[in-house]
């Protein structure tokens, strides 16, 4: 048989000219070191004749994927994942309990009109899971909001009823919550922890400076020491290993210029505490009024490049779950794009994006009722799934991984500009970047 | 809390069940490996576990010489809550 080089390898050389080798289909993470295996090395980036491999050399290149047979048409094998991905078997929620939150945070795009969902509309989503669970294989929850912990109780309530119902089903639950973190004391934890949620992203932004003018709480006052005491509490009193820690950070000019300073705290604060990792995108215009007071300290994604290039220069921090995450087939795909996925509001409207506070485009596709019936208006639910049509290049690299479909809300708008993934427009740093984890790239040695 | 093997193997088996591990009524010594495939399962379980048994599973004890098989990992968590319960006299 006869081979080729998978057209969903990247590659590049890292600064200890380690070849670094991602393949977006088999979802591969593949590093060559130079001190055996140069040829290996200099052949796979100059692209030499794979028939020029021994067998042994082969093998392993085609269990990670890297090499395929020729005759293998990779762009439709791809409708294989497609379809994996669409319908993952999976009922997925983001449920926003409550739109009320107690910070007040200068990018932010929410408008704080809704507050709790009324227990009827709670029963109501318990019902609608009981009743329908035994179609999927899991159930996931993302507590969002406004501020998620400002309705715990109601977190409580319901997570009794989803897990009763997956117990009985014998299936996973998983929950993950996106917090300010202000409320999120070692008890909170622990309560949160009884609901499973094993994954918390919570925004810092910055240091104090920073962060205490980016997310100030509504009526006014800081809250950095206060977030921060909570996490060094659950770093030092929380002893579980099932759960991770997302320090998120929007970068602006201001937190940019005092980068150095935020490695060395962070990586004294967290850096040897394994769940506790860091993810960062820039502060953008996510619409609303609030932004256009620090329009001076957006930044564009080349300052990302150069936070990038500093965490990888220096090795302070070396876990970047989030951005992992992304790395996994289909992983840069909305979770809108999804079928079984839905947003809910605290007054049973139902989306599909969880970016839901868009005044130019209601994303709303139907309502959930107190009686567990979701209504949805399946023409404007179908619009949703991912299409492919996003981006002509089905020869992209990165095809395994976006599938042509990034932002599935920019399709339906009619924005066709090309639009890739954070991770993909920054794709030599990230590898990069993971590879300051010693547990992201296999390293193979032929 | 007090709890004897047998009880605490009960309950280990039920927490794999209840995240959809599905064990083989006839295999007496279960080896986990063989069982837990999928990391949302093992995540889903060890909370399960963990809340069930009002623990926190050290990293130790989720290496594979503890976890080998349900006996075996039951076996570490009732030495944990012993131990445990140990320290809570000690603190009194």
């Amino acid at each position: 048989m006869e081979f080729k080089y998978s057209k969903y390898n990247h590659c590049i050389t890292n600064k200890h000219g380690e070849l670094l080798i991602y393949n977006s289909y088999s979802n591969s993470f593949v590093k060559i070191r130079g001190d055996k295996n140069k040829r290996i090395q200099e052949s796979i980036l100059n692209l030499a004749k794979v028939s020029d491999f021994t067998k042994k050399e082969n093998d392993k290149l085609r269990e990670y994927g890297i090499i395929v047979p020729c005759d293998e048409n990779e762009t439709v094998k791809l409708k294989i994942r497609y379809q994996e991905i669409v319908n993952n078997g999976c009922l997925a929620f983001t449920i926003l309990p409550t739109e009320q939150c107690n910070y007040r945070c200068r990018y932010c795009n929410e408008p704080f009109k809704k507050s709790g969902m009324t227990k009827e509309l709670q029963d109501g989503l318990i019902k609608y899971i009981r009743s329908n669970i035994h179609k999927y294989n899991r159930l996931d929850v993302a507590w969002f909001g406004g501020e998620p912990l400002l309705a715990a109780d109601d977190i409580e309530y319901m997570t009794k009823g989803f897990l009763e119902i997956c117990r009985a089903y014998r299936i996973p639950y998983t929950a993950n919550i996106t917090t300010n973190g202000y409320m999120l004391t070692s008890e909170m934890v622990k309560r949160m922890l009884k609901c499973h949620v094993t994954s918390y992203q919570v925004t810092v932004d910055g240091l104090e400076g920073t962060h205490n003018f980016q997310k100030p709480l509504a009526g006014g006052g800081d809250t950095y020491q206060t977030v921060l005491h909570n996490l060094q509490d659950i770093r030092d009193y929380i002893k579980t290993k099932m759960i991770r820690i997302i320090i998120r950070t929007n970068i602006t000019k201001d937190i940019y210029n005092q980068f150095d300073q935020y490695l060395d705290f962070y990586q004294k604060e967290f850096g040897q505490d394994e769940r506790f990792s860091f993810f960062f995108r820039p502060a953008m215009d996510w619409g609303g009024e609030a932004v256009k007071g620090i329009s001076n300290q957006l930044v564009d994604d080349k300052i990302i490049d150069e936070v990038y290039k500093k965490i990888i220069a220096t090795e302070k921090l070396k876990r970047f779950d989030s951005h992992r995450g992304f790395f996994t087939p289909g992983g840069t795909t909305c979770a809108a794009a999804k079928l079984n996925f839905f947003t809910l509001e605290p007054d049973g409207k139902v989306h599909k994006c969880s970016q839901i506070f868009d005044d130019d485009f209601d994303t709303c596709i139907g309502r959930l009722t107190e009686d567990g019936n979701l209504v949805i208006d399946e023409a404007k639910h179908a619009k949703w799934l991912l299409e492919r049509t996003s981006c002509d290049n089905l020869d992209c690299y990165f095809g395994g991984n976006c599938l042509s479909e990034f932002c599935p809300k920019l399709r339906i708008k009619g924005d066709l500009r090309k639009n890739c993934p954070h991770e993909m427009k920054n794709i030599d740093l990230v590898m990069q970047l993971l590879d300051l984890d010693a547990n992201t790239y296999v390293i193979v040695d032929i | 809390m007090t709890m004897d093997y047998k009880e605490v193997y009960l309950i280990v088996k039920e927490a794999f069940e209840q995240a959809g591990i599905v064990f083989s009524p006839d295999d007496d010594d279960l080896v986990l490996s063989e069982y837990i495939t999928d990391s949302i399962q093992y995540i889903t379980s060890i909370v399960n576990i963990e809340n069930a048994l009002d623990i926190e599973v050290p990293d130790e004890y989720l290496l594979p010489e503890r976890m080998s098989t349900l006996k075996a990992f039951s076996e570490a968590l009732t030495d944990l809550m012993k131990g445990n319960d140990a320290n809570d006299d000690w603190d009194d």
